[in-house]
């Protein structure tokens, strides 16, 4: 993937190239969060749990959106390739040539924390209408999706509906997808499309400055009424729930939010396979989990170039990491940090 | 829809307002199975409903349920009823209670009362969502033939309804609690071509693809391919066939454009997850602890129904114990529910007990729906109480001296064997049963009971303790032998464990009145409520049923080219024994948890207890509804059927009686 992306989307090649970057910025989202919810032991803060739970359901529903997105005008996604994970900690795909000290997407693998709640309130920092902005290469995901949305546009201009000449049997449907709120849809016009493109952005972040997406929050965990992403991050980070009347500007005012720092596996940032001895009971685990994680590449590859059922194997994958995840969580390294091992998420695919 | 900030749930004085100014329309005993779906049907046609639940609340909460979970996890017996603490103002039985019992000595140290010859069994839930919250998920329809027993093979009676009038509330059952399964496959133990052709309704889908088969089910459905077994003279195939599961697995696209949601005007199905989290249990997750409690709600309990009941119109009230209907002795209408409120969850001290009435509006409808036991006790405890000189005829709804009796169940025939070394059956995967082997419905069925096979992922679990036992064996094997120990261990363990096939026969049993749940006099609970006394035997009509599963077990077994390790022993809780060629032979069953029969349903009031209507004959505004009104049993789980019957009355009552 090239380091910087063209500020202008120019062809449906360059569209295919952003919403290639796209699927890579939703997936390197993932386990950042999953090392923050693995990391909390069964029955200990579960409100964030809850809540990132929930994050990471949204983000695998954009990663399917996305590659509808892809599939619906003639592209091939790719997910299984040494190239497709970002090597935590890292810029997410295609802010890579943002300054480091303007950097705002900087992403690692940390146990449950306010140093990862402060990663993920940048991932999920609204970002508002800025019509006036400058014109160089997206500096916000906000802005990123702007593009793509602006992309389709001009390319439909030019090849009206034989832009959607993509194979609807490469489509995920909706029964593949299910535990978060959205729901996965065919992406076959410009209508679904836009459709995809608005479901991705107004999920992750605050569309229009609103703390709650609905008018009151009082009927929040019966899945309809919650705080946009980051005011729910937020919640975490400072220990309270927003309430109504909250203003999106302003810290949270309600009532206690419940938060034990202290209650959770404390796994040693970034962890890689190499730092632990070769034949090593702890290496051979990271090795395994490492090798799952690139197992459920494939079958994502796989179910989004035209075997979309294969998301069933899959699913199996994303559990056996999550045990092998918490396993490793469990083991102390061999150092006097009293620090743990935990999952690397390294592309692994043994020859 | 749900939201417990504004719940059903109730306080006595609040239902004590509400029944002065006579606003009930409709009260239910029970927040089970039958009586969730009955309050939220109700609930919707406008109805007020209160319903009267013996038991606490705990599982409405959502850390009452996930103290449940977390105290089956800790169960050192994972029993059906090992997540719910003892009540003693509700209590209920446990099968760590049952022993084999001795001739006239009855077994009375758990909440049920056994008098023999054969030991009962089988329990029930008292909890808000009843015995839903411990069944493990089977949904599967009745098949016509079992609704006409004595037509058709001349044994047992007939159902004063058809196969046919209870199809259409199937269709609702099995969106109401989510059924996955397959109609092709559902079709193939179908004998009769007629009732093949009725089964379903033309397009019609379940809302749910059945849950996928396990490696076992595809491995011994291939073995099975084309191979057939005899009964009386006749041959039937032996096949592996999916187990319709209440249990949320894909959604089947195809539902929607069925006759019957088209004409529900529902749109695409949306598995419903957990009611605290509705993110959760969208799909089974495997987490094999089906029986007794899902910890992520994949599987459905009476809190679905319960927490998308109308708010407005059904209350809800806890820990209150009904203990006598009140008949007007003129009109011979129910006039009032007498009930008690507990206000401990824990201790049954004196004085924390406050006595109501609760009556509906002039013209409503009470129906008890408090499972097949606590029904049979209610009615016969109340008014002159069926005990001493009354046994006969004294209760409510009693005249035909039907009340408790017809008490059946499946019991429940366990088999195991060993399949040739070095087979991997990847036991221990997935739900405890996804598949079975049929043998539902044939001519056979005048000469012994039905019976289905359940293929048991869990290898040797219920029949002899496995993994655990093996783990023992290789550690301590005895006769001087060493033990197998560190990676050999292991690897030993998962060879031995992976060749373990068992199958489980749920077999027929016909209704006798000499089967029955009593009261006695000496037999009450610390609330002064009568226990349930039961009689049980096995007829020869199952025990044959039972000859005829071994023999298809061992068939099985040769196909496969495994070994059959079965044994059943005089000792064991649950022996009986016939003579096959003048020798005698022994077979040992367990409980089901399927109890049905005990206020089953008649054409003639002289020998049944409720009409087609589940009215009971003696009473005109008294209703049961629940396993209880099953005339026989079949070979189907009987919750399906029983939510099938809750429809029925609740359709009934809203349209020709409220």
């Amino acid at each position: 993937m090239s380091k910087s992306l063209p500020t202008k989307i120019n062809s449906t090649a360059d569209l295919k190239k952003f919403l290639q970057t796209a699927l890579r910025v939703e997936q390197a989202t993932i386990p950042p969060y999953l090392c923050a919810l693995y990391s909390i032991p069964d029955g200990l803060n579960r409100e964030a749990s809850h809540t990132i739970h929930t994050v990471v359901m949204e983000e695998m529903l954009h990663i399917l959106l996305v590659a509808n997105l892809i599939n619906a005008i003639g592209g091939k996604p790719v997910v299984d390739s040494p190239h497709f994970p970002i090597d935590y900690p890292s810029p997410l795909p295609g802010f890579d040539h943002l300054p480091k000290n303007e950097q705002p997407y900087h992403v690692g693998l940390e146990k449950f924390s306010p140093e990862a709640m402060e990663t993920f309130l940048r991932i999920e920092l609204p970002t508002y209408d800025d019509p006036d902005g400058s014109h160089g290469p997206p500096a916000t995901i906000g802005q990123f999706y702007d593009l793509i949305r602006q992309g389709f546009h001009d390319a439909y201009k030019e090849s009206k509906e034989s832009l959607f000449k993509g194979s609807r049997k490469r489509q995920v449907t909706p029964e593949y997808y299910y535990g978060g709120s959205g729901e996965v849809f065919e992406v076959t016009n410009m209508e679904s499309a836009m459709r995809a493109i608005d479901e991705i952005v107004d999920q992750g972040e605050g569309h229009d400055g609103s703390v709650f997406s609905g008018q009151s929050g009082s009927k929040r965990y019966s899945g309809d009424e919650e705080p946009a992403h980051y005011y729910r991050f937020n919640e975490i980070y400072t220990g309270r729930f927003y309430q109504e009347g909250d203003s999106h500007d302003q810290p949270p005012s309600g009532p206690v939010f419940p938060v034990r720092w202290d209650g959770v596996y404390n796994m040693h940032p970034n962890p890689k396979a190499e730092q632990f001895k070769k034949s090593s009971p702890t290496r051979k685990l990271m090795d395994e989990c490492n090798q799952t994680y690139t197992r459920l590449l494939g079958a994502l590859d796989d179910s989004f170039n035209g075997n979309p059922q294969n998301l069933l194997e899959g699913v199996r994958d994303m559990y056996e990491i999550k045990y092998q995840a918490v396993a490793l969580m469990k083991i102390p390294r061999d150092d006097d940090s009293g620090t743990t091992a935990g999952p690397a998420f390294q592309y692994d695919r043994p020859s | 829809m749900i939201n417990y900030e504004k719940g059903i749930e109730a306080t006595p004085e609040e239902v004590a307002e509400k029944v002065s100014k006579d606003y009930y329309d409709v009260i239910i005993v029970g927040a089970g199975f039958a009586g969730s779906i009955l309050a939220k049907e109700l609930g919707k046609g406008a109805k007020k409903v209160l319903i009267l639940e013996a038991g606490r609340s705990t599982s409405i909460r959502p850390e009452g349920y996930d103290s449940y979970v977390t105290r089956f996890q800790e169960a050192l017996a994972k029993t059906p009823n090992s997540p719910y603490p003892e009540n003693p103002n509700a209590p209920q039985s446990s099968v760590l209670f049952q022993r084999q019992i001795q001739a006239g000595q009855a077994v009375d140290n758990g909440y049920q009362v056994y008098l023999g010859p054969q030991p009962f069994m089988s329990t029930f839930t008292r909890l808000t969502a009843g015995t839903s919250l411990h069944w493990l998920g089977t949904s599967m329809r009745m098949v016509p033939s079992d609704f006409e027993m004595s037509k058709r093979f001349g044994r047992g009676v007939n159902w004063p309804i058809s196969y046919t009038d209870l199809q259409p509330y199937y269709q609702d059952a099995e969106y109401e609690i989510g059924v996955s399964a397959d109609v092709e496959e559902q079709l193939r133990d179908i004998q009769n071509p007629e009732d093949k052709g009725n089964y379903f309704e033309k397009g019609y889908e379940y809302p749910m693809h059945q849950i996928p088969k396990t490696h076992l089910d595809k491995w011994l459905g291939k073995k099975l391919e084309g191979k057939s077994f005899e009964m009386e003279g006749k041959k039937y195939p032996m096949q592996v066939v999916g187990t319709p599961q209440s249990r949320n697995g894909m959604p089947n696209p195809k539902y929607a454009d069925s006759p019957y949601n088209k004409r529900k005007k529902r749109g695409h199905y949306v598995p419903r997850g957990g009611v605290h989290d509705p993110r959760m249990g969208q799909r089974c997750e495997g987490n094999t602890a089906c029986v007794p409690i899902c910890p992520v709600m994949a599987k459905y309990n009476g809190l679905k129904s319960l927490y998308s009941a109308d708010p407005e119109k059904v209350d809800l009230l806890t820990q209150a114990v009904v203990t006598n209907i009140e008949i007007d002795p003129k009109t011979q209408q129910v006039s009032g529910l007498d009930y008690t409120v507990y206000d401990s969850e824990t201790s049954a001290a004196p004085g924390n007990y406050q006595k109501f009435v609760a009556r509906t509006r002039k013209g409503g409808a009470y129906i008890v729906a408090a499972h097949a036991i606590e029904t049979a006790k209610l009615l016969l405890q109340s008014g002159t109480p069926a005990t001493g000189n009354n046994e006969k005829c004294g209760g409510v709804a009693n005249s035909s001296d039907m009340v408790g009796r017809n008490l059946m169940d499946h019991p429940y025939l366990l088999t195991w064997g060993l399949v040739p070394r070095g087979t991997r059956l990847g036991v221990l995967r997935g739900p405890l049963v996804s598949s079975e082997v049929p043998m539902r419905d044939g001519a056979f069925r005048d000469a012994h009971a039905a019976f289905r096979g359940d293929v048991r992922n869990g290898g040797w679990d219920f029949a002899a303790g496995a993994p655990y036992s093996n783990v023992l064996g290789l550690l301590a094997p005895g006769d001087g032998k060493n033990p197998v120990l560190g990676s050999k261990l292991r690897r030993q363990l998962y060879e031995d464990v992976q060749r373990q096939l068992s199958f489980g026969f749920e077999i027929e049993q016909l209704p006798d009145p000499a089967n029955r749940v009593m009261i006695r006099e000496e037999y009450r609970d610390k609330l002064g409520a009568y226990r349930p006394v039961i009689r049980y035997d096995m007829g020869e009509y199952s025990i044959r049923g039972m000859q005829a599963a071994k023999r298809l077990s061992d068939s099985i077994l040769k196909e496969v080219g495994g070994v059959d390790h079965t044994v059943y022993q005089e000792s064991d809780t649950g022996y009986v024994f016939h003579y096959e060629d003048g020798k005698k032979v022994g077979y040992t069953f367990h409980g089901s948890g399927h109890i049905v029969g005990t206020h089953r349903m008649g054409t003639n009031r002289g020998d049944s207890v409720v009409n087609s209507d589940q009215q009971t004959w003696d009473h005109e505004n008294l209703y049961l509804v629940g396993c209880g009104n099953f005339p026989t049993i079949g070979t189907s789980n009987p919750s399906l059927t029983a939510a099938a019957l809750a429809f029925k009355c609740a359709d009934h009552l809203i349209k020709k009686v409220l």
